[in-house]
């Protein structure tokens, strides 16, 4: 593979390399901001196990303030933690797929380059 | 108006911050780990007393050192900046949770309040608060909660914990940030200024040679010390630093590593009253641990000092490790007690030791088994487990004329008397003694089988059964069965169970052939076996019908 056509190569690796790296950083900031609803919905729940039945429980859904059931908001804020959970979870694994094709990548790069590197002292030193 | 919302909004304001809180918080605990294991690896070396083979780079390695430093502190300098802007938002929460719990409380003092309520941004109107005991709380994830003003109060002393738990964590990691700044600072300094890198440039002899100098000083120390020491019974004081396997022995290993340690130390006082150096004890203590552990391991070791022998730390402890097990034969062969020294050992200085080892030794090893190659032999033969168990596999055979079958069998010759064997079973299916499988087998098959006696010939005479393929693992059971029986000097038997064969029901032995030779013992042998496994169960591996 001549030089020039290396390089071009070198460079499509480049870019996908950073796609990846892209990828991830979404991926793990996605997943710190379900950790933080994770908390938050946690909290949520504590403090519904502690109000007892007299009490009114509201959700808020666009601009208004729809009256729930405490049971039923109960259990919709374990489900949501459980979905949640699920979620990070499954963020995880791809994060931890895409760090490990980046580091395939990375690997690739460095040979490329390094192949590069020879060429160029091959033609050097021809020249 | 109902003021409700003013007041949700102010906890919605608080929810808000809550919110961002959470967000905040799980990444600042988070990421100091990474930082500190980079730093703890720059750090480390930077102190450490290790001699280097002399090298050319110093100053690139310095300089480079210098570089990851200032990039370290950089580094540990935003996160901490970081976490200071964390920890004042904290703290602005928690004073905010502390006024709205006045307020909160101050609330339902009064049925209504008067008050300017701001309308919009850019007015305000006076007004009225009413329900002052109903307050609307955010919990989060846009779910509200009315409760009283009391219940309120509890939630927001909830809140103000969380916020504290929150602040000391955050604290905490600015004071780690705080540590690692201070510490990269010092190198950083000790880098240029006065303070330098004690390094030892030496070659590979060098560094072997301070080692021997290093060792016979020490054991020059612990004969001193023991010496003084036995003068009264007080425990000798400990190895410097026991061999690096014993370290590795674990808890249980190392328990009664220390048990044999006191135990040497009393057996000592008592007999001896001469320096032992500790080192040897150390070494005993290996040898014992080793018996308990791994016979064969200390053998190989053995071997190995004997073959190597170089003025090596590991090997002198080798060395010595079995010369107590030379001394030991000699001692256990002729009760001499005369040092043995191998002549494999180069270090002078524990000859003076090890005589009086001798009597310890030859007392610690009565006590305790021997340790010899022999002794290590494993029981050659097999267990034959009962007849019950799943292990064994029966397999019928016979040596039967009938054409060979397409058996799965891998055993040569096996083949033929196994599908005569079925046969037989469906064609006869009670025998219930020996004797009927001779009624059932003794006639028709004679011929085929040669070289397996094993079943059933009545007519044909018996041929040497001794296998000419060893190879074949199929064959061992016989010959091993053989070679206990007729004591023809079969090989000596597998140390395994013979492999699995193909199924039958019909057994694998008929001692009817077996019997030509030792007829009387054979069949007395068969009636009594067949019952039970008894101490021949070399021998006996019969299974019933």
């Amino acid at each position: 593979m001549g030089p020039g056509a290396l390089q071009k190569k070198l460079e499509e690796e480049v870019e996908a390399y950073k796609k990846i790296q892209k990828d991830i950083s979404k991926t793990s900031g996605l997943r710190t901001q379900l950790d933080v609803q994770l908390n938050e919905n946690k909290v949520v729940k504590e403090e519904l196990d502690l109000i007892n039945e007299e009490n009114v429980v509201y959700k808020l859904i666009g601009p208004a303030l729809i009256r729930q059931d405490l049971e039923e908001a109960r259990q919709n804020v374990s489900k949501r933690v459980d979905y949640i959970q699920q979620e990070i979870k499954r963020h995880g694994n791809t994060i931890e797929k895409l760090e490990k094709e980046a580091e395939a990548k990375r690997e690739n790069i460095a040979k490329h380059q390094q192949q590069l590197q020879q060429m160029m002292m091959k033609q050097a030193a021809n020249t | 108006m109902r003021v409700v919302w003013a007041f949700s909004r102010e906890e919605s304001g608080k929810g808000d911050s809550s919110f961002s809180l959470y967000q905040a918080a799980p990444r600042i605990t988070r990421e100091p780990r990474v930082r500190k294991v980079s730093s703890h690896q720059l750090i480390a070396p930077a102190g450490g007393l290790r001699p280097r083979p002399k090298s050319q780079d110093n100053p690139v390695v310095f300089s480079e050192n210098l570089a990851n430093l200032l990039e370290l502190k950089r580094v540990h300098q935003e996160r901490l900046e970081k976490v200071e802007d964390e920890l004042s938002k904290l703290q602005k929460y928690k004073k905010d949770y502390e006024h709205l719990l006045k307020r909160l409380k101050t609330l339902p003092d009064k049925i209504t309040h008067e008050v300017m309520v701001p309308l919009g941004t850019l007015a305000v109107v006076p007004g009225q608060l009413i329900h002052t005991n109903e307050v609307l709380v955010l919990l989060g994830d846009n779910w509200f909660a009315e409760r009283s003003a009391k219940q309120a109060i509890h939630i927001v002393r909830r809140r103000i914990k969380d916020c504290e738990d929150k602040i000391r964590s955050c604290e905490e990691t600015q004071r780690i940030h705080l540590g690692w700044l201070k510490e990269a600072e010092e190198v950083l300094q000790g880098e240029q200024g006065d303070q330098v890198e004690i390094i030892e440039e030496m070659t590979e002899e060098e560094y072997q040679r301070s080692q021997e100098e290093h060792r016979r000083r020490v054991k020059a120390q612990y004969t001193q010390l023991t010496e003084s020491s036995t003068c009264h019974p007080a425990s000798p004081p400990s190895p410097p630093s026991p061999p690096a396997y014993v370290e590795g022995l674990g808890e249980g290993g190392k328990r009664s590593y220390e048990d044999l340690m006191r135990r040497l130390d009393q057996l000592e006082v008592e007999e001896l009253g001469e320096g032992m150096e500790p080192l040897e004890e150390e070494d005993e203590e290996e040898e014992e641990e080793e018996e308990e552990d791994d016979e064969e391991e200390e053998e190989e070791d053995e071997d190995e000092a004997f073959s190597t022998g170089t003025a090596n730390d590991a090997n002198t402890e080798k060395a010595v490790t079995f010369k107590p097990r030379l001394r030991l034969h000699s001692a256990e062969a002729g009760g001499c007690v005369e040092e043995d020294r191998a002549p494999t050992d180069d270090t002078d200085d524990e000859s003076s030791s090890h005589g009086s080892e001798k009597p310890l030794f030859l007392r610690k090893h009565r006590l305790k088994r021997r340790v010899s190659w022999a002794d290590d032999a494993r029981p050659l033969y097999t267990i034959i487990p009962d007849d019950s168990s799943a292990d064994i596999h029966h397999i019928a055979y016979t040596s039967g004329s009938t054409a060979p079958s397409t058996l799965p069998l891998g055993v040569d010759g096996a083949v033929g008397p196994a599908a005569a064997v079925k046969e037989a079973a469906e064609y006869e299916g009670d025998i219930k003694s020996p004797s009927d499988i001779f009624k059932v087998f003794g006639q028709p098959f004679s011929q085929s089988f040669d070289d397996k006696d094993a079943v059933l010939s009545s007519s044909p005479p018996i041929k040497s059964i001794l296998k000419k393929s060893m190879s074949l693992p199929a064959d061992a059971p016989y010959q091993m069965w053989r070679g206990g029986r007729g004591g023809r000097g079969g090989p000596p038997p597998p140390p395994s169970p013979p492999p699995k064969r193909s199924l039958s029901f019909k057994p694998a032995f008929s001692y009817r052939v077996l019997e030509r030779k030792g007829a009387a013992a054979a069949a007395a042998t068969t009636t009594t076996t067949t019952a039970s496994t008894t101490s021949a169960t070399k021998i006996s591996k019969v299974s019933r019908l």
